[in-house]
Protein backbone atom coordinates (compact mmCIF):
# COMPACT_ATOMS: atom_id res chain seq x y z
CA UNK A 1 0.00 0.00 0.00
CA UNK A 2 1.33 3.90 -0.83
CA UNK A 3 0.57 5.63 2.27
CA UNK A 4 0.65 9.67 2.81
CA UNK A 5 2.67 10.40 5.27
CA UNK A 6 0.57 11.60 7.47
CA UNK A 7 -1.28 8.12 7.66
CA UNK A 8 0.50 5.67 10.56
CA UNK A 9 1.56 2.73 9.13
CA UNK A 10 -0.11 -0.55 9.26
CA UNK A 11 1.15 -3.30 11.42
CA UNK A 12 1.38 -7.26 10.21
CA UNK A 13 -1.12 -7.61 12.92
CA UNK A 14 -3.58 -5.05 12.06
CA UNK A 15 -3.14 -6.46 8.34
CA UNK A 16 -3.33 -10.17 9.25
CA UNK A 17 -6.42 -9.24 11.50
CA UNK A 18 -8.61 -7.32 8.46
CA UNK A 19 -7.77 -10.10 6.01
CA UNK A 20 -8.83 -13.13 8.83
CA UNK A 21 -4.98 -14.37 7.95
CA UNK A 22 -4.45 -14.33 4.49
CA UNK A 23 -1.67 -11.63 4.21
CA UNK A 24 1.36 -13.03 5.46
CA UNK A 25 3.87 -10.90 4.86
CA UNK A 26 4.71 -7.10 4.60
CA UNK A 27 7.43 -5.64 2.93
CA UNK A 28 9.01 -2.39 3.95
CA UNK A 29 9.38 0.10 1.11
CA UNK A 30 12.04 2.88 1.93
CA UNK A 31 13.19 5.94 -0.69
CA UNK A 32 11.51 8.28 1.74
CA UNK A 33 7.91 7.45 1.79
CA UNK A 34 7.17 4.33 4.31
CA UNK A 35 4.98 2.21 2.26
CA UNK A 36 4.97 -1.70 2.93
CA UNK A 37 3.32 -4.02 -0.07
CA UNK A 38 1.34 -6.56 1.26
CA UNK A 39 2.12 -10.35 -0.19
CA UNK A 40 -0.77 -12.36 -0.07
CA UNK A 41 -1.10 -15.81 0.36
CA UNK A 42 -4.47 -16.97 -1.37
CA UNK A 43 -5.90 -19.43 1.37
CA UNK A 44 -9.66 -18.47 0.98
CA UNK A 45 -12.38 -17.86 -0.91
CA UNK A 46 -12.98 -14.25 0.16
CA UNK A 47 -13.13 -11.83 -2.42
CA UNK A 48 -9.95 -9.85 -3.21
CA UNK A 49 -12.06 -6.39 -4.74
CA UNK A 50 -13.76 -7.03 -0.99
CA UNK A 51 -10.62 -6.98 0.82
CA UNK A 52 -9.24 -4.16 -1.25
CA UNK A 53 -12.20 -2.14 -0.01
CA UNK A 54 -11.40 -2.89 3.55
CA UNK A 55 -8.21 -2.34 3.48
CA UNK A 56 -8.43 1.16 1.66
CA UNK A 57 -11.15 1.98 4.18
CA UNK A 58 -9.35 1.01 7.21
CA UNK A 59 -6.17 2.62 6.06
CA UNK A 60 -7.89 6.76 4.47
CA UNK A 61 -5.32 7.58 1.92
CA UNK A 62 -4.02 4.24 1.39
CA UNK A 63 -3.54 2.32 -1.69
CA UNK A 64 -3.31 -1.48 -2.07
CA UNK A 65 -0.55 -1.59 -4.90
CA UNK A 66 -0.22 -5.31 -5.60
CA UNK A 67 -1.98 -8.52 -4.49
CA UNK A 68 -0.54 -12.12 -5.48
CA UNK A 69 1.75 -15.13 -4.53
CA UNK A 70 4.67 -14.07 -6.89
CA UNK A 71 4.83 -10.58 -7.43
CA UNK A 72 5.66 -7.58 -5.19
CA UNK A 73 5.19 -3.97 -6.62
CA UNK A 74 7.47 -1.16 -5.11
CA UNK A 75 6.95 2.77 -5.87
CA UNK A 76 7.96 5.57 -4.47
CA UNK A 77 8.58 9.40 -5.90
CA UNK A 78 12.41 10.18 -6.11
CA UNK A 79 15.71 9.65 -8.13
CA UNK A 80 16.33 6.42 -9.92
CA UNK A 81 19.93 7.29 -7.92
CA UNK A 82 17.98 6.21 -4.71
CA UNK A 83 15.89 2.69 -6.20
CA UNK A 84 19.70 1.09 -6.42
CA UNK A 85 19.88 0.18 -2.49
CA UNK A 86 16.07 -1.45 -2.78
CA UNK A 87 16.29 -2.78 -6.35
CA UNK A 88 19.54 -4.85 -4.70
CA UNK A 89 17.77 -6.29 -2.37
CA UNK A 90 14.67 -7.99 -4.88
CA UNK A 91 14.95 -11.49 -6.04
CA UNK A 92 13.42 -13.17 -8.55
CA UNK A 93 13.27 -14.50 -12.41
CA UNK A 94 11.88 -11.53 -13.99
CA UNK A 95 10.51 -7.76 -13.61
CA UNK A 96 9.65 -4.75 -14.96
CA UNK A 97 9.89 -0.91 -14.18
CA UNK A 98 9.20 2.44 -15.00
CA UNK A 99 10.20 5.92 -14.93
CA UNK A 100 7.71 8.02 -15.32
CA UNK A 101 7.36 11.13 -16.63
CA UNK A 102 3.90 12.77 -15.29
CA UNK A 103 1.84 14.28 -18.33
CA UNK A 104 -1.21 14.39 -16.18
CA UNK A 105 -2.29 12.83 -13.28
CA UNK A 106 -1.16 13.50 -9.89
CA UNK A 107 2.65 12.65 -8.72
CA UNK A 108 2.78 10.18 -6.04
CA UNK A 109 3.39 6.48 -5.22
CA UNK A 110 -0.08 5.16 -6.09
CA UNK A 111 -0.41 6.97 -9.59
CA UNK A 112 3.56 5.90 -10.71
CA UNK A 113 4.05 2.73 -12.45
CA UNK A 114 4.09 0.17 -12.87
CA UNK A 115 0.21 -0.28 -12.19
CA UNK A 116 -0.91 -3.77 -10.90
CA UNK A 117 -3.89 -5.12 -12.75
CA UNK A 118 -6.15 -5.05 -9.37
CA UNK A 119 -7.70 -7.14 -8.46
CA UNK A 120 -6.47 -10.03 -10.07
CA UNK A 121 -3.69 -11.92 -8.82
CA UNK A 122 0.57 -11.29 -10.34
CA UNK A 123 -0.19 -8.74 -12.99
CA UNK A 124 1.74 -5.73 -13.58
CA UNK A 125 1.66 -3.53 -16.20
CA UNK A 126 4.38 -0.90 -17.55
CA UNK A 127 2.80 1.40 -20.24
CA UNK A 128 4.25 4.52 -22.17
CA UNK A 129 1.34 6.15 -24.33
CA UNK A 130 -2.11 7.65 -23.59
CA UNK A 131 -5.37 5.36 -23.50
CA UNK A 132 -8.26 7.64 -24.88
CA UNK A 133 -11.15 5.67 -24.21
CA UNK A 134 -9.89 4.93 -20.40
CA UNK A 135 -12.74 7.10 -18.95
CA UNK A 136 -15.34 4.71 -21.00
CA UNK A 137 -13.29 1.39 -20.02
CA UNK A 138 -13.17 2.11 -16.23
CA UNK A 139 -16.78 3.36 -16.04
CA UNK A 140 -17.53 -0.93 -17.36
CA UNK A 141 -15.21 -1.76 -15.02
CA UNK A 142 -16.62 -0.01 -12.20
CA UNK A 143 -20.38 -0.78 -12.69
CA UNK A 144 -18.83 -4.32 -12.39
CA UNK A 145 -17.24 -3.82 -8.84
CA UNK A 146 -14.06 -2.91 -9.83
CA UNK A 147 -11.83 -0.14 -7.89
CA UNK A 148 -8.90 1.78 -9.32
CA UNK A 149 -5.98 3.23 -7.21
CA UNK A 150 -5.44 6.24 -9.46
CA UNK A 151 -6.64 8.44 -11.89
CA UNK A 152 -3.98 7.22 -14.62
CA UNK A 153 -5.03 6.00 -17.68
CA UNK A 154 -2.05 3.53 -18.06
CA UNK A 155 -3.86 1.34 -14.91
CA UNK A 156 -6.62 0.26 -17.20
CA UNK A 157 -4.63 -2.41 -18.81
CA UNK A 158 -3.45 -4.68 -16.40
CA UNK A 159 -7.25 -4.72 -15.21
CA UNK A 160 -8.34 -5.32 -18.88
CA UNK A 161 -5.78 -8.36 -19.29
CA UNK A 162 -6.27 -9.75 -16.12
CA UNK A 163 -9.95 -9.57 -16.66
CA UNK A 164 -9.79 -11.65 -19.80
CA UNK A 165 -7.12 -13.89 -18.53
CA UNK A 166 -9.48 -14.76 -15.43
CA UNK A 167 -11.95 -15.60 -18.22
CA UNK A 168 -10.07 -18.38 -20.08
CA UNK A 169 -7.74 -15.85 -22.34
CA UNK A 170 -3.88 -16.51 -22.55
CA UNK A 171 -2.16 -14.03 -22.25
CA UNK A 172 -1.18 -14.13 -26.00
CA UNK A 173 -5.03 -13.43 -26.57
CA UNK A 174 -5.25 -10.98 -23.76
CA UNK A 175 -2.59 -8.92 -25.21
CA UNK A 176 -4.00 -9.50 -28.78
CA UNK A 177 -7.92 -8.67 -28.21
CA UNK A 178 -5.87 -5.15 -25.50
CA UNK A 179 -4.71 -3.82 -29.19
CA UNK A 180 -8.06 -3.77 -30.93
CA UNK A 181 -10.09 -2.50 -27.57
CA UNK A 182 -7.50 -0.10 -26.28
CA UNK A 183 -7.80 2.91 -28.25
CA UNK A 184 -4.90 5.59 -28.37
CA UNK A 185 -1.33 5.19 -27.95
CA UNK A 186 0.32 2.64 -26.75
CA UNK A 187 3.92 0.65 -26.11
CA UNK A 188 3.37 -1.63 -22.63
CA UNK A 189 4.94 -4.75 -21.18
CA UNK A 190 3.02 -6.82 -18.88
CA UNK A 191 4.29 -9.19 -16.24
CA UNK A 192 2.34 -12.16 -14.94
CA UNK A 193 3.50 -14.87 -12.19
CA UNK A 194 5.61 -16.89 -14.99
CA UNK A 195 5.30 -14.47 -18.26
CA UNK A 196 5.88 -11.33 -19.72
CA UNK A 197 4.12 -9.97 -22.88
CA UNK A 198 4.28 -6.70 -25.05
CA UNK A 199 2.07 -5.12 -27.72
CA UNK A 200 2.01 -1.94 -29.65
CA UNK A 201 -0.49 0.55 -31.20
CA UNK A 202 -0.50 0.59 -34.83
CA UNK A 203 1.08 3.56 -35.19
CA UNK A 204 3.29 2.62 -32.83
CA UNK A 205 5.02 6.25 -31.69
CA UNK A 206 6.65 5.03 -28.50
CA UNK A 207 9.53 3.46 -28.46
CA UNK A 208 10.14 -0.82 -27.26
CA UNK A 209 12.93 -2.46 -28.15
CA UNK A 210 14.30 -5.90 -27.05
CA UNK A 211 17.25 -7.99 -26.88
CA UNK A 212 16.75 -11.87 -27.16
CA UNK A 213 19.92 -13.73 -26.13
CA UNK A 214 21.19 -16.52 -24.21
CA UNK A 215 20.39 -14.88 -20.97
CA UNK A 216 16.54 -14.32 -21.69
CA UNK A 217 14.96 -11.11 -23.39
CA UNK A 218 15.40 -7.68 -21.92
CA UNK A 219 12.96 -4.47 -23.17
CA UNK A 220 13.36 -1.13 -22.87
CA UNK A 221 12.81 1.70 -24.60
CA UNK A 222 16.12 3.16 -25.64
CA UNK A 223 19.26 1.05 -26.78
CA UNK A 224 21.04 2.81 -23.91
CA UNK A 225 19.52 0.87 -21.56
CA UNK A 226 20.02 -2.07 -23.70
CA UNK A 227 23.98 -1.68 -23.84
CA UNK A 228 24.00 -1.47 -20.42
CA UNK A 229 22.24 -4.26 -19.46
CA UNK A 230 23.45 -7.20 -22.70
CA UNK A 231 26.85 -5.41 -23.48
CA UNK A 232 27.70 -3.81 -26.61
CA UNK A 233 27.87 -6.66 -29.17
CA UNK A 234 24.00 -7.53 -29.43
CA UNK A 235 20.95 -7.09 -32.03
CA UNK A 236 18.45 -4.54 -30.90
CA UNK A 237 15.60 -5.31 -32.26
CA UNK A 238 11.81 -3.09 -32.31
CA UNK A 239 8.85 -4.39 -31.44
CA UNK A 240 6.11 -3.85 -34.74
CA UNK A 241 3.10 -2.28 -35.38
CA UNK A 242 0.16 -4.33 -33.62
CA UNK A 243 2.66 -7.03 -32.81
CA UNK A 244 1.85 -9.20 -29.84
CA UNK A 245 5.07 -11.00 -28.15
CA UNK A 246 5.09 -13.52 -25.58
CA UNK A 247 7.98 -14.65 -23.30
CA UNK A 248 7.30 -17.74 -20.91
CA UNK A 249 9.54 -19.24 -17.81
CA UNK A 250 11.22 -22.44 -18.70
CA UNK B 1 45.57 7.50 -33.87
CA UNK B 2 46.34 9.21 -37.56
CA UNK B 3 48.34 12.46 -37.77
CA UNK B 4 46.31 15.48 -37.32
CA UNK B 5 42.87 13.83 -35.31
CA UNK B 6 41.99 14.72 -31.99
CA UNK B 7 40.14 12.54 -29.92
CA UNK B 8 37.52 13.40 -26.86
CA UNK B 9 36.55 10.69 -24.27
CA UNK B 10 32.64 11.27 -24.26
CA UNK B 11 32.87 9.46 -21.11
CA UNK B 12 34.02 12.54 -19.49
CA UNK B 13 31.73 15.26 -21.05
CA UNK B 14 27.95 16.27 -21.13
CA UNK B 15 26.66 16.32 -24.24
CA UNK B 16 26.67 19.88 -24.09
CA UNK B 17 30.39 19.80 -23.46
CA UNK B 18 30.82 17.32 -26.64
CA UNK B 19 28.73 19.00 -28.83
CA UNK B 20 30.24 22.67 -27.88
CA UNK B 21 33.53 20.70 -28.52
CA UNK B 22 32.51 19.42 -32.03
CA UNK B 23 31.65 22.84 -32.71
CA UNK B 24 34.70 24.67 -31.72
CA UNK B 25 36.70 22.22 -34.04
CA UNK B 26 34.00 22.73 -36.82
CA UNK B 27 35.59 26.69 -36.72
CA UNK B 28 38.61 25.84 -38.00
CA UNK B 29 37.04 25.09 -41.36
CA UNK B 30 36.38 29.00 -41.68
CA UNK B 31 40.29 29.58 -42.33
CA UNK B 32 40.18 26.32 -45.23
CA UNK B 33 40.84 23.42 -42.86
CA UNK B 34 38.90 20.50 -42.16
CA UNK B 35 39.83 18.81 -38.99
CA UNK B 36 39.14 15.34 -38.15
CA UNK B 37 38.09 14.22 -34.47
CA UNK B 38 37.31 10.78 -32.83
CA UNK B 39 34.78 10.62 -30.24
CA UNK B 40 35.24 7.49 -27.34
CA UNK B 41 32.10 5.86 -25.25
CA UNK B 42 29.75 7.58 -27.03
CA UNK B 43 27.46 5.40 -24.99
CA UNK B 44 24.14 5.87 -26.87
CA UNK B 45 23.52 9.53 -26.15
CA UNK B 46 20.92 11.23 -27.64
CA UNK B 47 21.96 14.49 -29.87
CA UNK B 48 25.55 13.59 -30.53
CA UNK B 49 26.56 16.14 -33.31
CA UNK B 50 23.51 18.19 -34.04
CA UNK B 51 23.80 21.81 -35.39
CA UNK B 52 27.00 21.70 -36.86
CA UNK B 53 27.02 23.60 -39.97
CA UNK B 54 30.63 24.21 -41.01
CA UNK B 55 32.77 21.51 -42.35
CA UNK B 56 33.79 18.53 -40.17
CA UNK B 57 35.32 15.04 -40.40
CA UNK B 58 33.80 13.08 -36.78
CA UNK B 59 34.15 9.29 -36.26
CA UNK B 60 32.23 8.06 -33.11
CA UNK B 61 33.51 4.92 -32.15
CA UNK B 62 30.02 3.23 -30.38
CA UNK B 63 26.13 3.62 -30.68
CA UNK B 64 24.79 6.85 -30.59
CA UNK B 65 21.01 7.52 -29.39
CA UNK B 66 18.65 9.88 -30.93
CA UNK B 67 19.18 12.38 -33.38
CA UNK B 68 22.60 12.27 -33.73
CA UNK B 69 24.24 14.37 -36.98
CA UNK B 70 20.81 16.06 -37.19
CA UNK B 71 20.09 19.46 -38.14
CA UNK B 72 23.70 19.93 -39.80
CA UNK B 73 24.99 21.15 -43.09
CA UNK B 74 28.69 20.12 -44.50
CA UNK B 75 30.06 17.46 -41.77
CA UNK B 76 31.06 13.83 -42.56
CA UNK B 77 30.23 11.22 -39.64
CA UNK B 78 30.67 7.90 -39.32
CA UNK B 79 29.23 5.61 -36.40
CA UNK B 80 30.67 2.54 -35.63
CA UNK B 81 27.97 1.23 -34.09
CA UNK B 82 23.55 1.61 -33.50
CA UNK B 83 21.61 4.85 -33.71
CA UNK B 84 18.41 5.32 -32.06
CA UNK B 85 15.35 7.83 -33.54
CA UNK B 86 16.07 10.54 -35.73
CA UNK B 87 19.54 10.14 -37.22
CA UNK B 88 20.26 12.66 -39.27
CA UNK B 89 16.96 14.37 -39.12
CA UNK B 90 16.63 17.74 -40.91
CA UNK B 91 20.31 16.88 -42.31
CA UNK B 92 20.81 20.28 -45.09
CA UNK B 93 24.05 18.42 -46.40
CA UNK B 94 27.02 15.89 -45.90
CA UNK B 95 27.52 12.66 -45.42
CA UNK B 96 26.53 10.32 -42.41
CA UNK B 97 27.21 6.61 -42.67
CA UNK B 98 26.02 4.22 -39.28
CA UNK B 99 27.81 0.90 -39.54
CA UNK B 100 25.01 -0.58 -37.42
CA UNK B 101 21.19 -0.19 -37.21
CA UNK B 102 18.74 3.13 -36.91
CA UNK B 103 15.47 3.39 -35.11
CA UNK B 104 12.55 5.10 -36.17
CA UNK B 105 11.85 8.31 -38.86
CA UNK B 106 16.32 7.69 -39.71
CA UNK B 107 16.72 10.87 -41.97
CA UNK B 108 13.29 12.72 -40.91
CA UNK B 109 12.56 15.92 -43.32
CA UNK B 110 16.49 15.29 -44.95
CA UNK B 111 16.74 18.48 -47.30
CA UNK B 112 20.47 17.26 -48.49
CA UNK B 113 23.25 15.18 -48.24
CA UNK B 114 23.76 11.35 -48.27
CA UNK B 115 23.21 9.27 -45.40
CA UNK B 116 23.88 5.50 -45.91
CA UNK B 117 22.48 2.97 -42.61
CA UNK B 118 24.24 -0.50 -43.03
CA UNK B 119 21.73 -2.31 -41.38
CA UNK B 120 18.09 -2.11 -40.78
CA UNK B 121 16.36 1.04 -40.10
CA UNK B 122 12.56 1.31 -37.97
CA UNK B 123 9.51 2.62 -38.71
CA UNK B 124 8.66 6.17 -40.82
CA UNK B 125 12.43 6.54 -41.93
CA UNK B 126 12.75 9.57 -44.77
CA UNK B 127 9.28 11.13 -43.38
CA UNK B 128 8.93 14.51 -45.11
CA UNK B 129 12.23 14.32 -46.38
CA UNK B 130 12.79 17.29 -48.50
CA UNK B 131 16.15 16.37 -50.38
CA UNK B 132 19.11 14.43 -49.96
CA UNK B 133 19.79 10.68 -50.53
CA UNK B 134 18.78 8.08 -47.96
CA UNK B 135 20.21 4.55 -48.44
CA UNK B 136 19.21 1.63 -45.92
CA UNK B 137 20.90 -1.80 -46.46
CA UNK B 138 18.48 -3.76 -45.05
CA UNK B 139 15.19 -3.76 -43.86
CA UNK B 140 12.67 -0.59 -43.19
CA UNK B 141 9.74 -0.63 -40.99
CA UNK B 142 6.28 1.17 -41.22
CA UNK B 143 5.49 3.82 -42.80
CA UNK B 144 8.57 4.41 -44.27
CA UNK B 145 8.84 7.80 -46.54
CA UNK B 146 5.66 8.94 -45.09
CA UNK B 147 4.87 12.15 -47.08
CA UNK B 148 8.30 12.69 -48.69
CA UNK B 149 7.94 15.55 -50.61
CA UNK B 150 11.61 15.11 -52.29
CA UNK B 151 14.53 13.35 -52.59
CA UNK B 152 15.35 9.46 -52.80
CA UNK B 153 15.33 6.66 -50.45
CA UNK B 154 16.76 3.65 -51.34
CA UNK B 155 15.94 0.43 -49.51
CA UNK B 156 18.55 -2.83 -49.80
CA UNK B 157 15.52 -5.15 -47.84
CA UNK B 158 12.24 -5.61 -47.33
CA UNK B 159 9.76 -2.55 -46.00
CA UNK B 160 6.52 -2.77 -43.90
CA UNK B 161 3.29 -1.79 -44.25
CA UNK B 162 2.35 1.53 -46.21
CA UNK B 163 5.24 2.14 -47.70
CA UNK B 164 5.08 5.70 -49.35
CA UNK B 165 2.12 6.43 -48.24
CA UNK B 166 0.84 9.94 -49.05
CA UNK B 167 4.41 10.35 -51.58
CA UNK B 168 4.66 13.53 -53.11
CA UNK B 169 8.07 13.87 -54.95
CA UNK B 170 10.18 11.54 -53.23
CA UNK B 171 11.24 8.58 -55.10
CA UNK B 172 11.55 5.26 -53.23
CA UNK B 173 13.77 2.43 -54.83
CA UNK B 174 13.13 -1.29 -53.08
CA UNK B 175 15.17 -3.90 -53.55
CA UNK B 176 12.62 -6.37 -51.59
CA UNK B 177 9.43 -6.77 -51.02
CA UNK B 178 6.78 -4.25 -49.04
CA UNK B 179 3.76 -5.89 -46.83
CA UNK B 180 1.73 -3.14 -48.67
CA UNK B 181 1.86 0.20 -50.25
CA UNK B 182 0.49 3.57 -48.40
CA UNK B 183 -1.97 5.68 -49.99
CA UNK B 184 -1.87 6.35 -53.36
CA UNK B 185 1.71 4.98 -53.67
CA UNK B 186 2.39 3.00 -56.84
CA UNK B 187 4.89 0.80 -58.33
CA UNK B 188 6.70 2.35 -61.69
CA UNK B 189 9.15 0.88 -64.36
CA UNK B 190 12.63 2.35 -63.83
CA UNK B 191 13.88 4.59 -66.65
CA UNK B 192 17.14 5.60 -67.46
CA UNK B 193 18.04 8.28 -65.13
CA UNK B 194 16.80 6.04 -62.07
CA UNK B 195 19.38 3.89 -63.31
CA UNK B 196 21.83 6.41 -64.19
CA UNK B 197 21.40 7.53 -60.32
CA UNK B 198 21.09 4.86 -58.70
CA UNK B 199 24.64 3.20 -59.98
CA UNK B 200 26.44 6.77 -59.32
CA UNK B 201 25.04 6.73 -55.84
CA UNK B 202 26.37 2.74 -54.91
CA UNK B 203 29.29 3.82 -56.33
CA UNK B 204 29.88 6.43 -53.88
CA UNK B 205 28.10 4.72 -51.46
CA UNK B 206 30.75 1.53 -51.49
CA UNK B 207 27.71 -0.91 -52.21
CA UNK B 208 27.54 -4.19 -54.15
CA UNK B 209 23.74 -3.39 -55.12
CA UNK B 210 22.64 -3.15 -58.81
CA UNK B 211 19.87 -0.76 -60.27
CA UNK B 212 18.23 -3.17 -62.06
CA UNK B 213 17.21 -5.18 -58.93
CA UNK B 214 15.21 -2.31 -57.76
CA UNK B 215 11.86 -1.10 -58.53
CA UNK B 216 10.55 2.26 -58.39
CA UNK B 217 7.82 3.45 -55.78
CA UNK B 218 6.30 6.75 -56.56
CA UNK B 219 3.04 8.78 -56.03
CA UNK B 220 0.26 8.34 -58.06
CA UNK B 221 -0.35 12.00 -57.87
CA UNK B 222 -4.23 11.73 -57.08
CA UNK B 223 -3.93 13.18 -53.70
CA UNK B 224 -2.39 16.50 -53.57
CA UNK B 225 -3.33 17.04 -57.49
CA UNK B 226 -7.07 16.64 -57.10
CA UNK B 227 -10.22 18.02 -58.92
CA UNK B 228 -13.31 19.13 -56.24
CA UNK B 229 -15.71 16.69 -58.54
CA UNK B 230 -13.43 13.30 -57.93
CA UNK B 231 -14.04 13.20 -54.10
CA UNK B 232 -14.50 9.76 -54.18
CA UNK B 233 -10.55 9.10 -55.01
CA UNK B 234 -10.27 10.89 -51.84
CA UNK B 235 -12.63 8.74 -49.99
CA UNK B 236 -10.98 5.76 -50.65
CA UNK B 237 -7.35 7.11 -49.73
CA UNK B 238 -8.46 8.19 -46.31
Amino acid sequence: MALPQSVGTPTLEKLRGLSSGRIQSVQSESGGFDAPVSVLEASNSLDDLALIRLLEASFPGATVSSLGDKMSVYKAVGLISELAPQIEKMTGTHGIAHLRLATESRIDPAHAQPFWGRPFHDIAVTHNGHITNYHRLRTRFEARGFSFASHNDSEIIGVFLGDLMENGATLFEALDEAKFVLDGSFSFIVATHDSLGVTRDPLATKPLLYVEDDNGVTLGSEPRALYHACGPDIKIREIKPRETKTWALA
Amino acid sequence: MGAGITTLDCASHTTREINAWLKEHSRAASLGEVLSVVLLNPDSRHNIGVGLVKPLKITIEGPVGYYCAGLCDGVEVEIKGGAGWGLAENLMGGRVVLHGSAGSSAGATMRGGLVVVHGDAGARCAAAMKGGTLVITGDVGVMTGFMMQKGALIIGGNAGEALGDSLYEGKIYLRGEADSLGADAQIVPLNARDTDFLASTFMEAGLDFQPEEFQKVESARRLYNFDTKEKEIWKQAL
